[in-house]
């Protein structure tokens, strides 16, 4: 133990430039982030969520280079201090003056907002292991694999360029509500912390700089290859070889002949308006809920349409992974609003498909998380203010009214920041309690929930987003709206995999020619 | 005598350079052994391989009587080392740098650190980065001699020092641990002449030989023979070296000398030998003689 500490004070002394660098951007991120007025952050602070990842990165690296275990002329190896000892000197270097400052700068920020940080140490611990995960870990095996500073800051340059997939998946990885996307990530973030710790292992306890280089790349390759080939099928081919219990009984109905009529006008119309695109209508329901509780979240495995002379479009070869509210190569799965409570299945064709084939039935495989909540207590604010809701921290809301007159178009958004992710709010209701307006129910979602922006993955607050639209006559013009909102949080959540048949319709069954 | 360090058949290759090709080494323990040969010989690699800073490619190497790949803090904390290319913790001043050491090691002794950087006249808080060559040289040193090590590996610790400098740390390290042995890579004749018991030479990566400096100062000699006339070139015994032939003359260095019945088997060896005279060699002459081999060289 006086080894490691005689280490860690020696290369806390030689970088305390650094070391003094990395805290004061962390602190200022932890004050630009704990005494936001908006719940959006700003450009400054999106960018501290990179800068400070690198500076750790880089600060890591340095320390590590400070006794690069792979220059054989180093001091460290004449001294009785072996590599693994060396090893747990840098470990416990990362730990002061990166995951120590991380837990207290998370802390604060909690504190900030009003939550009680020692009721959230699941959480933080949560989120050290995802700093460990994607910071300390690569970035020690990284510095390990090179002998000078030069050469780490080369290949950190080179690692650039994976930023925005890292800091996606980052962000994935701690606050999407979608178990299919979460298992593509914590594959991958599992694959590359393995290899990171292996090299690490080859390094230190080995002495095998050269075996350790080739693994490194390798790794680095395999996440590469793997992040290129998983498909949604793999994670739900996984996620069942891992589940121990069986799947719930709920089921989904889908009528071969669906009734049309019951979709909303304005969607159908507006589905129709998309250019180049072919619409299948797969009015489905999902039963063995309770309607009101209710939320769907759709993945897409495979569809296939059979025309009336029998013949056949695969959907996609390889089917892309598509979801509620987010555009596929291939299509899309539209939860409906209520009282439909069922999902319609928008497929994007090719022009020379959708000539071919007009009208058929389409089969679609998938898997739909469905969930019930309960409603949280409801809440009356004002516009453009924050105001504090428990369980829910500090949320603000923003309504815009454009357009004036009848059919005008309406758009609310709020934002909230909790500890936990957040589900799309269930209901929000609002109206101008002036003589002469009285509208007071929107009449379609079209945006249930946005997630948070990337850059701000450091933050121990969640952040989720909802707009909605709507179209609603409103009359005159004014920014004082009062509105009444439920947050939805989930209590149940399940996972079912469906396969349902249904009618396909192509414009040219309807006798609406494609747009050219 | 047991041996504290030992190599069997140590071969190490870097892709296509062999920078050791099966070498034997032996070092008598309470040694002062000298490692010696020409610019890229293989001395740094094979100390390297001794320290495992470089894992051998076949063969093996025995410090303590632990295989090397197998050092473990026992037995580092009983060596010393000192490289001319240790990459030190620059930043640190001399005080910090001996503060980071002492505590890896349990026979540090403060007293011992002090009267070296006293006897060294080193500046404790400067850093290393700004200390010079020689002050750099004596800052190691302090921290390989002040935990009184049983074994101290010194790879060309000295070159590029003056003389005055070089003789003053040399005794200091010999004086310090009169009872450690010492292993001293150079290829500095004049700094392993005055103190090495041993001495081994290696050449392209291998080991010409390795014995006590007494043995090898009696087994050679520098033998010049007066001739009648001029000597035509032929086959001279292996173990006579930089044969040199002019008129009248053939001098050469006598590699396996024996003074008994020299001049009578020097005489059939020589057509038309007159004179024979010899002379001992410094380390100088034999080291030059060994490196330059049985070539014949014209006068």
């Amino acid at each position: 133990m006086k080894t490691v500490l005689a280490f860690v004070r020696k290369d806390s002394r030689a970088l305390w430039w650094a070391i003094a660098l990395c805290q004061g951007l962390w602190a200022a991120l932890v004050w630009m982030d704990s005494q936001r007025r908006s719940s959006m952050p700003g450009m400054a602070e999106g960018w501290g969520h990179i800068v400070v990842p690198l500076a750790w990165v880089i600060l890591l690296g340095l320390t590590v280079l400070e006794d690069s275990p792979t220059q054989r002329r180093q001091f460290w190896r004449t001294t009785p201090c072996l590599a693994r000892t060396l090893l747990a000197a840098k470990a416990l270097f990362a730990l002061c003056w990166v995951h120590v400052p991380y837990l207290i700068g998370c802390s604060v920020i909690l504190w900030a907002r009003g939550f009680a940080p020692w009721e959230y140490v699941p959480h933080l611990l949560w989120k050290q292991a995802l700093v460990l995960v994607a910071v300390t870990i690569p970035a020690m095996a990284a510095a390990a694999l090179v002998t000078s500073v030069a050469e780490f800051l080369v290949l950190g340059l080179a690692a650039m360029g994976l930023l925005p997939y890292i800091m996606s998946n980052l962000v994935t990885l701690q606050r999407s509500p979608f178990e299919e996307e979460l298992t593509e990530t914590a594959v991958l973030m599992l694959l590359l912390t393995l290899g990171s710790a292996l090299v690490l292992l080859l390094v230190y306890e080995l002495n095998r700089a050269q075996a350790a280089r080739l693994f490194g790349a390798a790794t680095v390759a395999g996440v590469v290859v793997a992040a290129a080939a998983w498909s949604l099928a793999d994670s739900v081919r996984l996620e069942d070889l891992l589940r121990t219990e069986p799947l719930p009984r709920i089921q989904i109905r889908a009528p071969s002949k669906p009734d049309l009529t019951s979709l909303p006008a304005e969607w159908k119309s507006a589905s129709w308006q998309k250019p180049g695109r072919v619409d299948v209508l797969l009015p489905a329901e999902v039963i063995g809920f309770q309607q009101e509780e209710i939320n769907q979240d759709f993945d897409l495995l495979k569809g296939t349409i059979v025309g009336e002379r029998g013949e056949s479009v695969e959907v996609s070869r390889a089917p892309r992974y598509t979801k509620q509210e987010k555009a596929g190569a291939w299509g899309d799965v539209v939860g409906l609003p209520a009282p439909q409570l069922s999902f319609a299945i928008l497929l994007s064709l090719p022009e020379s498909e959708f000539r071919r084939v007009r009208l058929g039935k389409v089969s679609v495989e998938g898997s739909v998380r469905v969930s019930s909540n309960s409603l949280a207590e409801r809440r009356l604010m004002r516009e453009d203010t924050r105001t504090w809701i428990p369980e829910l921290g500090f949320c603000s809301v923003s309504l815009c009214t454009p357009f004036r007159g009848s059919g005008a178009a309406l758009e609310r958004s709020v934002t909230c920041e909790s500890t936990k992710p957040l589900s799309p709010f269930s209901e929000v209701r609002y109206w101008k309690t002036e003589p002469g307006w009285s509208r007071t129910k929107h009449l379609v979602d079209y945006a249930a929930s946005l997630q948070g922006p990337a850059r701000t993955w450091l933050s121990p607050l969640y952040r989720v987003e909802s707009r909605q639209g709507a179209s609603m006559h409103a009359e005159g013009e004014s920014r004082d709206w009062t509105v009444e909102f439920k947050p939805s949080i989930h209590e149940r959540s399940e996972l079912v995999r469906f396969r349902a048949e249904g009618l396909y319709l192509s414009r040219y069954a309807l006798g609406v020619p494609p747009e050219e | 005598m047991s041996s504290i360090l030992k190599s069997e058949q140590l071969t190490m290759r870097f892709r296509r350079l062999t920078a050791l090709d099966h070498v034997d080494l032996e070092v008598p323990e309470g040694a002062v052994f000298a490692l010696t040969g020409p610019n890229g010989a293989g001395k740094t690699t094979t100390l390297e391989c001794a320290m495992n800073m470089l894992r051998p490619t076949s063969g093996r190497c025995e410090v303590l009587g632990k295989d090397s790949r197998r050092l473990g803090p026992r037995e580092l904390e009983q060596i010393g080392f000192v490289s001319e290319g240790q990459k030190l913790p620059s930043g640190m001043t001399v005080a910090r740098f001996l503060a980071f050491c002492q505590p890896m090691y349990p026979a540090w002794s403060d007293a011992d650190a002090a009267a070296l950087v006293k006897q060294f006249g080193l500046p404790l808080d400067r850093k290393l980065s700004a200390l010079s060559r020689g002050q750099r040289v004596k800052a190691m040193l302090t921290a390989a001699l002040a935990h009184r090590p049983k074994l101290i590996l010194l790879d060309e610790p000295f070159g590029g020092l003056d003389v005055l400098v070089r003789e003053q740390l040399i005794r200091s390290v010999l004086d310090r641990t009169p009872e450690a042995t010492v292993v001293l890579a150079s290829h500095d004749m004049a700094e392993i002449e005055s103190f090495a018991t041993h001495i081994a030479y290696l050449e392209e990566g291998r080991l010409r030989f390795c014995e006590e400096t007494s043995a090898l100062s009696a087994r050679f000699r520098e033998v010049e023979v007066t001739t009648d006339g001029e000597v035509e070139p032929q086959s001279w015994p292996e173990t006579w070296l930089r044969v040199q032939r002019g008129r009248g003359l053939v001098r050469f260095t006598d590699s396996a000398w024996m003074e008994e019945g020299a001049v009578e088997r020097i005489r059939a060896l020589v057509p038309g030998a007159q004179d024979v005279t010899w002379r001992g060699l410094d380390l100088r002459g034999i080291l030059l003689a060994v490196a330059a081999g049985r070539q014949d060289l014209e006068q």
